[in-house]
């Protein structure tokens, strides 16, 4: 061997493997970044079941999504009007419960007529079983009904009506247990999911690119006869290897969860497809949480810099994930050109078995343009005499 | 051989360098020395295209810096007073990832790997990881790292400074061998002036950001009239610190 030695792109996987294997060797961080996103998601998840087990007295009337003979159910339905409920007619009551409404009711055909005739009626209400307001609603139409079954009473004691009591029977159905809810309540959690588990990776990123700039660490790659994109490109190489591993209990679980839901209502070939699809959103979106973190990292001066950017990065996503992933607003397919944003959207249409598939790849085109071209930039950045003059504190 | 002509950095506005001009023949040891603030660091990390001039022509191993800074990083191999290595890697991993970093073939890497601890008395460590090691072998490291890819430049920035009067000494000994700097261009800035009237064959002195000596150390001797190398560095390099105003002690310039 003698110089020059012929540098190619082993150079920049090598790098990669180095960081890699130095990130793994870090136990301790590593498990504490592994753990970290569990404790925070059992926090959310269980404040967020807090929040809605608590009901808050409402002056707005409960939003109920009727399907069926609404014209044969009016006179029901003005009764029910007076108990704090208001009737929007639907074709599909299930669904519109789970994506909103209080509750949604399938009407018989003929419902004012076949109480008149004191027949037997079983009703079908759909409701959120985790949700208060939903609880809360079907007591308000219950509470209805009983002002119904009130008003036949005094009709009989009057000598104007049959004799038969309680013919109305209300056939409760939690909507999260149907094919839809579980599929729409699915399509957003798991996005939002996957968001806060990739914005994750800005923090811990930049915080390793900092230390290793302030520790004189940085100085020996940037030596190395590569070109600097190169070598921000191998930075972000490992730290998205540290980050999918630190992140797999929270993944797997979410692979596992989008296969046995989506096998359930499609199959196996429709599951593998989700679970592709997921695992593919995943890597979509980290991939510019790494090359933000590299960018914060060779921008920042201080630690707390790099926590301000984080926070910032953290906000956003969370925006993101409530807005887009949680969300109930109009989102257009187009949405898919934007970075992040639409990598979030086209996967919930794609789970929600509603996505096209083209759309899905655009976004993934374009999250994956923005973290290149961040990346880029990122490497850019280190031949600023600012990041050298740091090297060594 | 490395041929820095009329070359300026500013940093923060500020000259830090202002016209540097010298040569480090070709096979041989070259001093860099000059106070603190004097700019010699800056020099080293302008070289080793850490930082970029602003003004004036390099060429290092016969590539012109501007043109391929990639070339200059393939040509040279860099020791500073911090080692920067990775804790957690031993001294195996770190030295073999780096050669391969360079390019090397995985059994050229090996027998490089192999060749430098044994050289530089490391074998003992070899699976240990750095962050185990004493400074003066985690100096030893540092100094395998920039030599594994066998580059015609070795850049040394004050590599003993920090340590003990032995572990410098070793070092000053490890710099003296065949696998080391052996038909090496070898710039060394330091503060040890006996260090480098040992080791360097000419000595280039930098104060106020400029080149104020650029001779051997006999001729410095002679020049200043002073009975010794260190006496007669104090008085020429002093009095043109003084000269131009750079304040000993100042930033890491």
């Amino acid at each position: 061997m003698r110089w020059p030695a012929t540098v190619d792109g082993g150079a920049t996987a090598a790098v990669a493997r180095l960081e890699l294997l130095d990130g793994l060797r870090g136990r301790r961080q590593l498990v504490v970044r592994a753990i970290t996103p569990l404790v925070l998601f059992g926090v959310v998840l269980g404040a967020s079941l807090a929040t809605r087990g608590a009901d808050p007295v409402r002056t707005t009337p409960y939003r109920v999504a009727v399907e069926g003979d609404t014209a044969g159910a009016a006179e029901t339905l003005r009764v029910l009007a007076g108990f704090n409920l208001v009737f929007e007619p639907t074709g599909d009551a299930p669904l519109a419960a789970a994506r909103g409404a209080d509750l949604g009711v399938r009407l018989p055909d003929r419902l004012d007529d076949r109480i008149a005739r004191h027949e037997t009626i079983t009703l079908a209400v759909f409701r959120t079983v985790t949700s208060a307001p939903s609880r809360s609603a079907t007591a308000w139409m219950e509470v209805g009904f009983d002002e119904i079954y009130r008003r036949q009473i005094d009709a009989l004691s009057a000598g104007r009506g049959g004799a038969a009591l309680d013919i109305i029977t209300i056939d409760r159905i939690n909507v999260q247990r149907l094919e839809q809810g579980t599929r729409e309540l699915s399509a957003q959690i798991v996005p939002a999911l996957l968001t806060l588990q990739a914005v994750m990776l800005v923090g811990s990123t930049a915080t390793r690119i900092l230390g290793r700039r302030n520790r004189g660490l940085l100085m020996a790659q940037l030596l190395l006869p590569v070109p600097r994109y190169r070598l921000a490109a191998a930075k972000a190489r490992a730290e998205l290897g540290l980050g999918m591993i630190a992140g797999s209990p929270v993944l797997l679980a979410t692979f596992v969860y989008v296969g046995i839901v989506t096998s359930q209502r499609a199959g196996p070939i429709a599951a593998t497809t989700a679970v592709g699809a997921t695992a593919v959103a995943a890597v979509a979106l980290a991939l510019p949480m790494v090359a933000l973190g590299l960018f914060i990292g060779t921008a920042a001066r201080s630690q707390e810099q790099v926590t301000l950017g984080t926070a910032v990065a953290l906000v956003v996503a969370a925006s993101v994930a409530a807005t887009t992933a949680l969300g109930d607003f109009p989102r257009p397919s187009s949405l898919a050109v934007v970075p992040l944003v639409g990598t979030v959207s086209t996967l919930r249409d794609i789970l929600n078995a509603s996505g096209n598939p083209v759309w899905f790849a655009v976004s993934l085109v374009s999250s994956g343009l923005l973290a290149w071209g961040v990346t880029r930039r990122a490497g850019r950045r280190f031949d600023t005499d600012r990041v050298v003059l740091r090297i060594d504190g | 051989m490395i041929e820095v002509d009329s070359l300026v950095k500013h940093l923060g506005g500020r000259p830090v360098l202002d016209g540097v001009t010298f040569t480090a023949p070709a096979g041989q040891v070259t001093g860099l020395l000059g106070p603190n603030g004097a700019g010699k660091t800056t020099t080293m990390r302008v070289l080793s295209t850490l930082l970029r001039p602003d003004r004036g022509t390099i060429r290092i191993a016969g590539i012109d810096l501007s043109v391929d800074p990639e070339g200059v990083r393939r040509a040279i191999g860099l020791v500073t007073e911090e080692p920067g290595l990775l804790d957690r890697l031993t001294v195996r991993e770190q030295l073999l990832f780096t050669a391969r970093a360079y390019g090397l073939a995985p059994e050229a890497a090996a027998e490089r790997v192999d060749l430098l601890t044994g050289a530089l008395d490391l074998r003992g460590q070899i699976d240990a990881r750095t962050g185990t090691l004493s400074k003066g072998n985690r100096q030893k490291v540092s100094l395998c790292r920039a030599i594994v890819h066998d580059p015609p430049v070795l850049l040394l920035d004050e590599p003993t400074s920090g340590l003990d009067v032995v572990a410098a000494a070793a070092l000053e000994d490890l710099l003296r061998l065949e696998e080391v700097s052996g038909s090496k261009t070898v710039l060394l800035s330091t503060h040890r002036l006996e260090e480098a009237e040992r080791l360097a064959v000419k000595v280039v002195g930098i104060a106020g950001g400029r080149v104020v000596v650029d001779c051997t150390p006999d001729e410095l001797v002679a020049r200043s009239g002073a009975p010794s190398f260190r006496e007669a560095f104090v008085r020429i390099l002093g009095a043109a610190a003084l000269e131009s105003g750079a304040a000993p002690g100042g930033p890491g310039a």
